[in-house]
């Protein structure tokens, strides 16, 4: 699952994504989740962390209680140390730095999704 | 006269003479007269305290030992053209001048000067404030504006800042994904190579990125014991194939033993940067590079890192934002290591050495930021 405001940047990962054959749910920020409480668990759940309405911690501490077993990844275009701080203290969340490159964040996806 | 009255103007003059004494002895200003000549004939307790001297022992000198050149080279020919021409310059007015203490310490007072007329004889009689203090303060006061002016800037660049690389960030990451789609789908060399340069474009892009969110970030230290030997041989360790390369000379001087409290992370990003601006300054050997780190005082450390490159230009601040002299540097590099070092309670400088080359100096205290 992939929450991200950036219409080119949600496009683009989420074509990455299927070509190379996994099944991708894109959603343009948090207020467009479908019911968190009701929706099925995903692998992953890869989230901007700034976002408008609510930002990527908040909606990683609220998906974590849904669904406890799914790993977070927040990515970040401004890395800061109170955001740093506080993912380290969510055992689930992986913090990553934008732009990404593609490869590096599929291969640790795949880390994330064998582990949990 | 008679007796009545003579009896009642020498009370009149034993109590103007008393009301005198009482201010002339408690007066918190320094109070001392001179004759025509510049001999003094007063000084007050306080006096005696403000100037270290005794009035015994300067009852009869020159004024001009209470002064520091130049007032004391011009004083007596000042005195003697007032005496001639009238023309008074102190007499009257408030004046900021400086003084002398015995033992030596020039420090600023401020002078006014009355006269006095007996007969024919003239007596000048002058109160002084140590205005030291009230400098001191003045100074403290100047020195704290522009340091919180200072903080204020840099605040407002580090708000700057951070809208301007969460602004560009996320479209940023937004191309670089579509460019790396593109580079995917590209079957030809053709749309290969555009598709590559835009990314070299968006990784030039990221790294400039990169440093302003550094600089703008909060800088949040994560302290602990290092020890200096091997901290600065691992650096060093980790250049050398780089250096080799080049045909540089790359030393390593450290005392042993010697510990700071730092973050570590975050000393060995500007001693890379250091060295990376060295090598880069020296461009191909022979050259060479040294980092020296000792304790030459129990409670500091000092780390350097000299070079033998062309030096830098007098007056040039190289630590200033966005100050670069390189054709693709993005001028953060140092102000990212002054931050740094700032926040670990340190200085940083750079000095030119003769006949070439640059030497930057860290100073830290070894206890930490927080203990100083």
């Amino acid at each position: 699952m992939l929450v991200d405001e950036e219409a080119d940047f949600r496009s683009a990962l989420t074509e990455h994504l299927r070509e190379d054959g996994h099944p991708v749910l894109a959603y343009d920020g948090p207020a467009a989740l479908p019911a968190l409480e009701t929706m099925a668990s995903p692998n992953v759940l890869l989230t901007d962390y700034q976002m408008s309405r609510e930002d990527g911690l908040s909606l990683a501490r609220r998906f974590h209680e849904v669904h406890p077993r799914v790993p977070v990844v927040l990515a970040t275009a401004f890395w800061t140390a109170h955001l740093e701080g506080e993912s380290a203290k969510l055992h689930f969340v992986h913090l990553l730095r934008k732009p990404l490159d593609y490869e590096a964040l599929h291969q640790a996806l795949h880390r994330l999704i064998a582990k949990s | 006269m008679r007796a009545s009255e003579v009896t009642g103007a020498l009370h009149a003059i034993q109590l103007s003479e008393a009301r005198w004494q009482a201010v002339f002895e408690t007066a918190r200003d320094a109070i001392i007269s001179i004759d025509e000549e510049g001999r003094l004939t007063l000084f007050n307790p306080t006096a005696e305290r403000m100037f270290g001297y005794t009035a015994e022992e300067v009852l009869g000198q020159n004024v001009t030992l209470l002064m520091p050149t130049p007032y004391r080279d011009e004083h007596d020919e000042y005195l003697q053209s007032y005496r001639e021409s009238g023309v008074a310059k102190a007499i009257g007015r408030v004046r900021e001048v400086e003084a002398k203490r015995k033992d030596g310490e020039i420090f600023p007072i401020e002078l006014s000067v009355s006269e006095a007329r007996i007969g024919e004889e003239r007596l000048y009689t002058a109160i002084i404030r140590d205005t030291s203090e009230r400098r001191r303060a003045e100074e403290q006061i100047a020195t704290l504006r522009r340091e919180a002016h200072k903080r204020e800037r840099l605040a407002d660049i580090g708000a700057i800042t951070a809208k301007v690389v969460h602004d560009i960030g996320n479209p940023l990451a937004g191309l670089s994904m579509q460019a790396q789609l593109l580079l995917r789908r590209a079957e030809s060399n053709r749309l290969r190579e555009p598709a590559n340069r835009i990314l070299d474009c968006t990784h030039r892009l990221e790294h400039l990125i990169h440093g302003f969110n550094t600089f703008a970030r909060d800088q949040k230290l994560n302290l602990k014991q290092i020890e200096l030997p091997e901290f600065l041989q691992d650096i060093v360790e980790e250049w050398r194939p780089t250096t080799r390369r080049s045909g540089i000379r790359l030393g390593l001087d450290v005392d042993a033993a010697v510990r700071v409290w730092g973050d570590a992370d975050q000393l060995r990003r500007v001693l890379d940067n250091l060295i990376k601006n060295a090598l880069e300054a020296i461009d191909r050997g022979p050259g060479s590079v040294r980092i020296i780190g000792g304790s030459p005082r129990d409670e500091t450390i000092v780390l350097k890192v000299e070079d033998s490159g062309p030096g830098i230009a007098p007056g040039l601040d190289a630590f200033q934002l966005f100050e670069t002299t390189k054709p693709n540097g993005t001028g953060l590099g140092l102000a990212i290591a002054r931050q740094i070092i700032v926040a670990h309670g340190g200085t940083i400088t750079h000095d030119s050495v003769a006949p070439h080359g640059t030497i930057f100096t860290i100073q830290l205290p070894s206890s930490g930021p927080s203990l100083r």
